[in-house]
C-alpha cells in the first residue's frame, strides 16, 4: 500500500515530515538506529528539494510517497523545482577533510542518503522531479 | 530547538542543544559558535544530552567551525550523545574526527581538566 504526504516547500515542514515518516515506520521491527537512518535519508532528500530545488518557496508543494512491503521500503519524493534531477545522480566522493579545510557544508546530505539507502535515483517525470529511495529490509514476523 | 550557552566552573564555553538540529534550526547553533569564536572561545563543550536528532545541516555547522577552533589549538568536544545521534556521526566517519566523550567529566579530561 502506498501512503502519501503532501506539504509545502518550507524548511519548517521538515520536522512534520520526520514525524510522519516515524509514525509509518513505528510498527516495523527495526532497531531505533535503522529507523532513524531511514528518517534521516528521507529528511535529507526533502531538505535538498525544499532548499536547493525550490528555494524554500512555500507556495510550492512537496509530495512524499511511501511504500512498505515485507522486503523493501520505497520512497518517492516529487517536486517541481527548477533543477535537472539527472545531475543529482552521482555518487558523492568522501570529502570530509575537504569540508573541514574549506568550511564547506554542502553535499553531506547526499552522501548520507547514499550511505543509508541501497539505491538513490533522481529522474524527471514530465515537469515533475522525482527522487526515488530504496532500502531492502528484513522484517521478522512475531 | 533551543541552545543554552554557559561557562563551566573551569571556564570552558558550553552549549547545550535541546531538540532537533536540522536545516530549519541549525542557524541558532551556528550563531552561538560563531559568536564564541569571535570572543576567542576556542575550547567548546557541546552537551548533547537533550539533542534528539541531527541531520547533515547540523553536522555541517560543526564541520565548518572545526578548523577555526583547532587552528587556535582549541577543541570542540561533544558529550552525552544518544546512540542514534552518534550513529549519524559514524555514518560519515565523523566519530574519528570529532572528540566525543561519554560524560561531561570525561569531556573535561580531554581539556586536561580532572574533576577528581
Amino acid at each position: 500500500m502506498k501512503i502519501n504526504y503532501t506539504t509545502s516547500c518550507s524548511k519548517t515542514q521538515l520536522s512534520n515530515i520526520r514525524t510522519f515518516i516515524t509514525q509509518q515506520l513505528a510498527p516495523l521491527q527495526l532497531s531505533a538506529i535503522e529507523k532513524n537512518q531511514l528518517v534521516l535519508a528521507i529528511d535529507e532528500a526533502c531538505a535538498n528539494a525544499i532548499i536547493h530545488g525550490n528555494l524554500c518557496n512555500h507556495q510550492r508543494t512537496l509530495q512524499i510517497e511511501l511504500e512498505i512491503n515485507t522486503s523493501e521500503i520505497i520512497i518517492e519524493i516529487f517536486d517541481i523545482g527548477n533543477y535537472r534531477p539527472n545531475e543529482m545522480n552521482f555518487m558523492p566522493r568522501d570529502f570530509i577533510d575537504d569540508c573541514i579545510k574549506n568550511k564547506r557544508k554542502g553535499g553531506l546530505g547526499l552522501q548520507l542518503m547514499h550511505r543509508i539507502m541501497d539505491n538513490v535515483r533522481y529522474y524527471s517525470r514530465g515537469e515533475v522531479n522525482v527522487c526515488a529511495l530504496h532500502k531492502k529490509i528484513t522484517i521478522n514476523k512475531p | 530547538m533551543d541552545v543554552i550557552q554557559s561557562y563551566t566552573t573551569e571556564g570552558l564555553f558550553k552549549i547545550a542543544i535541546n531538540g532537533d538540529l536540522d536545516a530549519s534550526t541549525v542557524f541558532k547553533v551556528d550563531d552561538v559558535i560563531r559568536n564564541a569564536i569571535k570572543k576567542q572561545e576556542y575550547n567548546i563543550l557541546v552537551d548533547c544530552k537533550l539533542l534528539e536528532y541531527i541531520s547533515s545541516a547540523g553536522l555541517g555547522v560543526f564541520i565548518s567551525h572545526l578548523d577555526d577552533v583547532t587552528a587556535q589549538k582549541g577543541k570542540l568536544v561533544f558529550f552525552d550523545m544518544n546512540e542514534t545521534v552518534y550513529d549519524v556521526f559514524k555514518l560519515l566517519g565523523l566519530h574519528n574526527i570529532f572528540n566525543i566523550a561519554k560524560s561531561e567529566s570525561d569531556a573535561k579530561i580531554l581539556f586536561n581538566i580532572n574533576e577528581n
